[in-house]
């Protein structure tokens, strides 16, 4: 079966598909939510709401906020900046962030994927424990502006957790089909507003990122027309602020310096958060810092919504940058918007709901689902369904009529030689690899091309050498090749001239993006000769995430075998309080009959008097000695076994059976 | 499931036909049809057909086509200057770029 999962920068939710509707799966503790912490230490790791409590006593070993580095590369400087303001240890190998932690006594080095892997199998046993069956096939909502680069490595943490066939879906889009399947009628009705094609600008504000798009919903048809989202911009940049001014705060109020204390800076940033969310609501919040310092008594500071706001105003001036960058990025004017639909955690801030209506001048309607946090992963759990899981089983009544028809977001295209583009006729593809600085980037598919697509253009070749050429791809909105993502490049040798006059084109280059969002690319020539080449991006060789897979299966058997201790210690527990009880018990019953036996007993014994005592002691005795406890079973019956599939038949026996 | 043409029959169909309008059709109609159509075609509601790709890729075309007033005049004339099967195919290949290359400028 496949499950739907928002994997937040500060927190993940998880849903699956149940009874006619998606759902949301809880953890262990009952919570909604996991909080994106990761914390390892000498007994093995802890994940969510347990791992960020613990932050503050295991600083070094607990990590954070790891969408932000995954697929990137840390020869940008934002991302390395970023990277070494984390109070967990880093560096860095091959253009990429590796984290450092003490894990069961050893040094270990995890790359982001490692980690991100982590908390989807921590999810996959969440979503395994609530569905009693075993699931891999998670859809998994990413931001429009992730790059091919990001989204491959959230691929290959799928591949180092186990995963299999994971789909991804942009988060907007994800929400877009939540809000369509509860908002859409089932029938059409042309007197009914929701039966008639509306465009939606959906924004969905999270704490690390934000994302915008537009959406035409009609009925259950959702048609993705322009996306794009802020990597750098959400909730935690608040948070941020907050936490500053509670340092700067400390430092001339108090004269404590917080700035080598990282684990005071991690406090303060939680104590910022809880103030944010707390404003949501509440035009004031008080924030208690005696928590920062032992030795002074610090009185709590009251922060308000308008300073809140003051903090700030460029993350105000950036979402209205990232919304006016949908109307530039297509045809669409703020006029066309019938419906703003607002999800993501931070919009629950009222200075983001009063700047989009201020925006929109308040003629739009502003809407929101009924948990603004979860529609994200219930839109994922119904895409889930509508990709064929669980398979063999008949697409459910209320799906039949949903379909998503997403876009790709950045134009895919292939360098040319410069001299040519202008001249009449097709442009020239270069010789070789070697010849980027003249030539241009040409775009084949543009952005916002629905997929699957296909597209055909044809090209010319230099009329020197070899009559090779490069088809060198690349994405991206730049004229100039290089400042554009680059996919791969491969040759054509040998291209036969076509004679003069003839329509047929040296080599026609074909661009294919299939429902997956996967590309391939191939070019032939005049005498179909053809070679394609299919787009991979991937930065783990197959070798490293083998490797990393089985790391990743000893972690999860250990994290399996510590579960299991702990579950066989608490229950002994329960067995001995009880023990302690039925003892107990028995005492009193057998001290009550010597009593009796030594007054009321000693003189006139009735025979109806002497069996029900008799009887009410042996009773106890029996009780107290219960032959529960490893008797007549065999250990093995209780020891955890490897194999996934009869560790969950383990679960669900419980260890003290009673046999009478 | 409706019955369904084979695919080379269905490639071989007018732009019109594939979306199942009349050659007057406005653009309502025609938004209509190609959201019916993907409804048919889309490879998510054909989970089975390895040729479903290729189909919604065509009733797409057929729709970007149509919907622009240019390149709808200059496919009907591509359909007139051939001597015409009445079924009308005009393109050998399925995918032919349109004349207009595509820009970033879009």
């Amino acid at each position: 079966m496949s499950f739907g999962i928002d994997l937040g920068t500060q927190s993940c939710r998880v849903a699956v598909w149940q009874n006619g509707q998606p759902v949301i799966v809880l953890d262990e503790e009952g919570n909604r939510a996991l909080p994106s912490y990761v914390a390892f230490s000498g007994d093995g790791r802890r994940f969510g709401s347990i791992a960020k409590a613990q932050q503050g006593a295991n600083i070094e070993n607990t990590v954070f906020g790891i969408k932000g580095f995954l697929g990137r590369d840390i020869r940008d400087t934002v991302i390395r900046t970023r990277l070494s303001r984390m109070p967990y240890r880093t560096s860095r190998t091959a253009g990429a962030a590796v984290l450092k932690v003490e894990f069961l006594g050893n040094q270990e080095t995890f790359v982001p994927e490692e980690i991100v892997a982590m908390q989807l199998s921590k999810l996959r046993r969440l979503v395994d424990v609530h569905t009693g069956t075993q699931n891999e096939c998670p859809v998994i909502a990413v931001p429009p502006g992730f790059s091919r680069h990001q989204r491959q490595a959230l691929i290959d943490a799928c591949d180092i957790a186990g995963l299999r066939t994971p789909y991804l879906i942009d988060d907007t889009s994800a929400a877009a089909l939540y809000y369509a399947f509860y908002s859409s009628p089932a029938l059409p009705n042309p007197n009914d507003p929701a039966s008639v094609e509306r465009l939606i600008l959906v924004l969905n504000m999270g704490a690390g990122i934000t994302s915008a798009s537009i959406v035409a919903i009609e009925q259950g048809l959702v048609e993705t027309k322009v996306a794009s989202s802020n990597l750098a911009l959400g909730g935690d940049h608040f948070d941020e602020a907050i936490s500053k001014s509670l340092a700067a705060h400390l430092k001339s109020k108090h004269g404590i310096d917080v700035s080598d204390n990282p684990r005071s800076q991690a406090r303060l940033l939680i104590l910022a958060e809880r103030a944010r969310k707390e404003l949501s609501s509440a035009m004031k919040a008080s924030i208690d810092l005696e928590a920062i310092s032992q030795d002074i008594r610090i009185p709590p500071v009251t922060i308000t919504r308008d300073y809140l706001d003051g903090q700030c105003p460029g993350i105000y001036d950036d979402l209205l940058k990232l919304i006016k960058s949908l109307f530039q990025r297509s045809a669409f004017t703020r006029a066309d918007i019938q419906e703003v639909l607002l999800v993501g955690g931070t919009t629950r801030m009222p200075g983001i709901l009063s700047n989009v209506q201020a925006y929109f001048s308040g003629d739009t309607p502003i809407c929101s689902v009924r948990n603004v946090d979860e529609a994200v992963a219930l839109g994922a759990a119904i895409y889930g369904v509508l990709k064929g899981h669980p398979e063999g089983q008949a697409m459910p009544e209320k799906l039949e009529d949903m379909l998503l028809m997403d876009i790709v977001h950045d134009a895919l295209g292939v360098a040319v030689l410069a001299e040519s583009v202008d001249l009449k006729g097709p442009s020239t593809l270069p010789a070789d690899g070697g010849s980027f600085h003249e030539s241009v980037f040409e775009v084949v598919i543009p952005r916002n091309t629905t997929f699957p697509c296909r597209r055909r253009v044809d090209f010319s070749v230099r009329n020197v050498g070899d009559r090779t050429v490069n088809v060198q791809v690349y994405e991206g909105d730049s004229k100039q090749p290089m400042a554009n993502a680059f996919l791969g490049s491969f040759e054509l040798h040998n291209i036969p001239t076509v004679p003069a006059g003839s329509d047929r084109a040296e080599v026609v280059v074909d661009f294919d993006i299939n429902s997956d969002h996967s590309v391939v690319v191939s070019a032939k020539d005049s005498k179909n000769r053809r070679r394609s080449m299919a787009i991979r991006v991937g930065r783990l060789s197959k070798i490293e995430k083998e490797t990393m897979q089985q790391k990743a299966e000893r972690f999860d058997e250990y994290d399996r075998m510590q579960e299991y201790r702990l579950r066989r210690r608490n229950d002994f527990e329960e067995y001995c309080y009880g023990a302690r009880e039925s003892i107990e018990r028995l005492q009193t019953g057998v001290h009550e009959c010597l009593e009796w036996l030594q007054g009321e007993g000693s003189t006139s014994v009735l025979d109806e008097d002497l069996e029900r005592r008799e009887e009410g002691v042996v009773e106890l005795l029996r009780k107290a000695l219960p032959p529960g406890y490893f008797i007549g079973r065999d250990a093995a019956d209780c020891a955890p076994q490897a194999d996934p599939e009869s560790h969950s038949q383990t679960d669900d026996t419980p260890l003290y059976d009673c046999y009478d | 499931m409706t019955s369904r043409i084979g695919l080379k029959a269905f490639l071989k169909q007018s732009f019109y036909e594939v979306l199942g309008v009349s050659e007057d059709a406005d653009a309502e109609e025609l938004k209509k049809a190609y959201h019916q159509k993907a409804l048919e075609h889309h490879p998510d509601k054909n989970l089975e057909d390895a040729n479903a790709n290729t189909r919604f890729t065509r009733v797409k075309e057929a729709f970007e086509t149509l919907k622009d007033k240019d390149r709808r005049a200059g496919y009907d004339l591509s359909r007139t200057a051939q001597s015409p099967p009445p079924t009308g195919a005009s393109t050998g290949s399925a995918y032919r770029a349109p004349p207009n290359r595509p820009s970033n400028a879009e």
